[in-house]
Protein backbone atom coordinates (compact mmCIF):
# COMPACT_ATOMS: atom_id res chain seq x y z
CA UNK A 1 0.00 0.00 0.00
CA UNK A 2 1.27 3.49 -0.93
CA UNK A 3 -0.04 7.11 -0.74
CA UNK A 4 -1.78 6.97 -3.86
CA UNK A 5 -3.70 3.57 -1.45
CA UNK A 6 -4.82 6.29 0.76
CA UNK A 7 -5.83 8.78 -1.13
CA UNK A 8 -7.98 6.19 -2.98
CA UNK A 9 -10.02 5.28 0.32
CA UNK A 10 -10.40 8.63 1.19
CA UNK A 11 -11.96 9.73 -2.08
CA UNK A 12 -14.31 6.73 -2.04
CA UNK A 13 -15.43 6.54 1.73
CA UNK A 14 -15.95 10.63 2.44
CA UNK A 15 -16.58 11.19 -1.29
CA UNK A 16 -13.82 14.27 -1.72
CA UNK A 17 -12.80 15.01 -5.06
CA UNK A 18 -9.17 13.10 -6.06
CA UNK A 19 -7.39 16.11 -5.62
CA UNK A 20 -9.19 17.24 -2.52
CA UNK A 21 -8.73 13.78 -1.10
CA UNK A 22 -4.84 14.49 -2.40
CA UNK A 23 -4.64 17.28 -0.49
CA UNK A 24 -6.33 16.60 2.83
CA UNK A 25 -4.05 12.90 3.05
CA UNK A 26 -0.68 15.36 2.09
CA UNK A 27 -2.36 17.67 5.28
CA UNK A 28 -2.13 14.53 7.45
CA UNK A 29 0.80 12.94 6.87
CA UNK A 30 2.79 16.67 6.96
CA UNK A 31 1.13 17.51 10.19
CA UNK A 32 2.35 14.02 11.50
CA UNK A 33 6.18 14.87 10.32
CA UNK A 34 5.93 18.43 11.61
CA UNK A 35 4.67 17.54 14.90
CA UNK A 36 7.56 14.53 15.39
CA UNK A 37 9.94 17.25 13.89
CA UNK A 38 9.39 19.23 17.11
CA UNK A 39 10.18 16.26 19.22
CA UNK A 40 6.22 15.81 20.11
CA UNK A 41 4.88 12.41 20.43
CA UNK A 42 1.95 11.56 18.45
CA UNK A 43 -1.26 8.91 20.22
CA UNK A 44 -3.46 7.82 17.33
CA UNK A 45 -5.46 5.64 19.63
CA UNK A 46 -6.47 1.97 17.75
CA UNK A 47 -3.39 2.56 15.70
CA UNK A 48 -0.21 3.28 17.66
CA UNK A 49 1.90 5.50 18.87
CA UNK A 50 5.12 7.30 17.41
CA UNK A 51 7.31 8.70 20.19
CA UNK A 52 10.75 10.31 19.35
CA UNK A 53 13.99 8.83 21.77
CA UNK A 54 16.96 10.68 22.24
CA UNK A 55 19.71 8.10 22.36
CA UNK A 56 22.67 8.47 23.90
CA UNK A 57 26.19 8.42 21.97
CA UNK A 58 27.90 4.60 22.23
CA UNK A 59 30.81 2.58 20.80
CA UNK A 60 29.73 0.66 17.70
CA UNK A 61 31.69 -1.32 15.51
CA UNK A 62 31.87 -1.65 11.29
CA UNK A 63 30.85 -4.97 11.02
CA UNK A 64 33.35 -5.23 7.56
CA UNK A 65 36.40 -4.41 9.33
CA UNK A 66 35.76 -5.03 12.93
CA UNK A 67 37.06 -1.60 13.65
CA UNK A 68 35.17 0.45 16.95
CA UNK A 69 34.06 3.77 15.90
CA UNK A 70 31.24 5.94 17.69
CA UNK A 71 28.00 6.62 17.08
CA UNK A 72 27.12 9.65 17.84
CA UNK A 73 24.04 10.90 20.18
CA UNK A 74 20.72 11.18 17.80
CA UNK A 75 16.83 11.42 17.43
CA UNK A 76 15.51 8.56 16.34
CA UNK A 77 11.50 7.65 15.70
CA UNK A 78 9.62 4.64 17.19
CA UNK A 79 6.02 3.24 16.40
CA UNK A 80 4.11 1.14 18.74
CA UNK A 81 1.36 -0.61 17.44
CA UNK A 82 -1.69 -0.47 19.80
CA UNK A 83 -2.60 -3.75 21.67
CA UNK A 84 -5.90 -2.62 19.28
CA UNK A 85 -4.23 -2.94 16.03
CA UNK A 86 -1.79 -6.20 17.40
CA UNK A 87 -4.68 -8.05 18.09
CA UNK A 88 -6.93 -7.15 14.83
CA UNK A 89 -3.43 -8.18 13.08
CA UNK A 90 -3.14 -11.55 14.60
CA UNK A 91 -7.25 -11.98 13.81
CA UNK A 92 -8.06 -11.78 17.55
CA UNK A 93 -11.16 -9.56 18.58
CA UNK A 94 -10.12 -6.70 20.74
CA UNK A 95 -11.47 -5.93 24.59
CA UNK A 96 -13.58 -3.21 23.68
CA UNK B 1 -0.60 15.26 19.98
CA UNK B 2 -3.90 13.43 19.73
CA UNK B 3 -6.34 11.77 16.97
CA UNK B 4 -8.34 14.52 18.09
CA UNK B 5 -5.94 17.24 17.43
CA UNK B 6 -5.05 16.28 14.40
CA UNK B 7 -8.51 16.68 13.30
CA UNK B 8 -8.89 19.99 14.66
CA UNK B 9 -5.62 20.75 12.21
CA UNK B 10 -7.58 19.74 9.47
CA UNK B 11 -10.78 21.81 10.58
CA UNK B 12 -8.58 24.81 11.01
CA UNK B 13 -6.44 24.60 8.53
CA UNK B 14 -8.41 23.22 5.66
CA UNK B 15 -12.16 24.41 6.28
CA UNK B 16 -13.37 21.20 6.45
CA UNK B 17 -16.13 20.29 9.25
CA UNK B 18 -15.54 18.97 12.03
CA UNK B 19 -17.93 15.29 10.62
CA UNK B 20 -15.35 15.26 7.36
CA UNK B 21 -12.12 15.59 9.05
CA UNK B 22 -12.76 13.25 11.30
CA UNK B 23 -14.11 10.89 8.67
CA UNK B 24 -10.64 11.58 6.92
CA UNK B 25 -8.70 10.59 9.80
CA UNK B 26 -10.32 7.57 10.61
CA UNK B 27 -10.65 6.59 6.79
CA UNK B 28 -6.64 7.04 6.54
CA UNK B 29 -6.30 5.05 9.90
CA UNK B 30 -8.71 2.18 8.76
CA UNK B 31 -7.31 1.48 5.64
CA UNK B 32 -3.94 1.35 6.86
CA UNK B 33 -5.39 -0.99 9.39
CA UNK B 34 -6.68 -3.30 6.69
CA UNK B 35 -3.59 -3.34 4.81
CA UNK B 36 -1.69 -4.30 7.36
CA UNK B 37 -4.30 -7.43 8.61
CA UNK B 38 -4.07 -8.87 5.12
CA UNK B 39 -0.54 -8.51 5.53
CA UNK B 40 0.15 -6.30 3.04
CA UNK B 41 3.20 -3.44 3.95
CA UNK B 42 2.90 0.56 3.70
CA UNK B 43 5.46 2.76 2.14
CA UNK B 44 4.45 6.34 3.03
CA UNK B 45 7.03 8.16 1.30
CA UNK B 46 8.93 10.60 3.54
CA UNK B 47 7.13 9.26 6.25
CA UNK B 48 7.96 5.61 6.64
CA UNK B 49 7.09 2.04 5.89
CA UNK B 50 5.47 -0.32 7.81
CA UNK B 51 6.08 -4.13 7.70
CA UNK B 52 4.27 -7.06 8.98
CA UNK B 53 6.62 -9.31 10.14
CA UNK B 54 5.06 -13.30 10.85
CA UNK B 55 6.64 -14.68 14.52
CA UNK B 56 7.25 -18.06 14.72
CA UNK B 57 5.59 -19.94 17.80
CA UNK B 58 8.17 -20.98 19.99
CA UNK B 59 7.84 -22.74 23.32
CA UNK B 60 8.67 -20.11 26.37
CA UNK B 61 8.72 -20.56 29.73
CA UNK B 62 6.13 -19.06 32.60
CA UNK B 63 9.22 -17.38 34.61
CA UNK B 64 7.37 -17.64 37.99
CA UNK B 65 6.72 -21.39 37.77
CA UNK B 66 9.05 -22.38 35.41
CA UNK B 67 6.54 -24.54 33.29
CA UNK B 68 7.01 -24.88 29.59
CA UNK B 69 4.25 -22.77 27.37
CA UNK B 70 3.83 -23.25 24.08
CA UNK B 71 3.85 -19.40 22.72
CA UNK B 72 1.68 -19.33 19.36
CA UNK B 73 3.00 -18.07 16.09
CA UNK B 74 2.20 -14.56 15.68
CA UNK B 75 2.35 -11.28 13.94
CA UNK B 76 3.82 -7.95 14.66
CA UNK B 77 4.74 -4.67 12.72
CA UNK B 78 8.10 -3.24 12.23
CA UNK B 79 8.03 0.57 11.54
CA UNK B 80 11.26 2.08 9.71
CA UNK B 81 11.60 5.74 9.52
CA UNK B 82 11.15 7.64 6.25
CA UNK B 83 14.68 9.04 5.74
CA UNK B 84 13.25 12.74 5.04
CA UNK B 85 11.61 12.37 8.49
CA UNK B 86 14.66 9.95 10.28
CA UNK B 87 16.69 13.27 9.14
CA UNK B 88 14.43 16.07 10.43
CA UNK B 89 13.80 14.33 13.77
CA UNK B 90 17.28 14.12 13.98
CA UNK B 91 18.54 17.56 12.27
CA UNK B 92 15.61 18.82 15.42
CA UNK B 93 17.92 17.49 17.77
CA UNK B 94 21.30 18.52 16.95
CA UNK B 95 22.19 20.08 20.39
CA UNK B 96 22.33 16.66 21.42
CA UNK B 97 25.52 16.37 18.98
CA UNK B 98 27.82 18.44 21.64
CA UNK B 99 30.82 16.12 22.32
CA UNK B 100 34.26 16.45 20.49
CA UNK B 101 33.21 19.13 18.27
CA UNK B 102 33.41 22.06 20.55
CA UNK B 103 35.52 21.45 24.19
CA UNK B 104 35.84 24.86 24.92
CA UNK B 105 31.80 25.44 25.23
CA UNK B 106 31.66 24.00 28.54
CA UNK B 107 33.30 26.65 30.09
CA UNK B 108 30.73 29.32 29.46
CA UNK B 109 28.66 27.05 31.94
CA UNK B 110 24.56 27.44 31.29
CA UNK B 111 24.96 30.53 29.63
Amino acid sequence: MTKADVIESVCKEVGFSKKESAEVVEMVFDTLKDTLEKGEKIKLSGFGNFVVREKKSRLGRNPQTGQEIEISARRVLTFRPSQVLKNALNGLKSAE
Amino acid sequence: MLKSDLIATLVAKRQLTQNQAEETVETILNSMKAALCKGDNIEIRGLGAFHVKEYLGYNGRNPKTGSVIPVKPKRGILFRTGKELRDRVNRAGEPAREHKLEPAKSETGTA
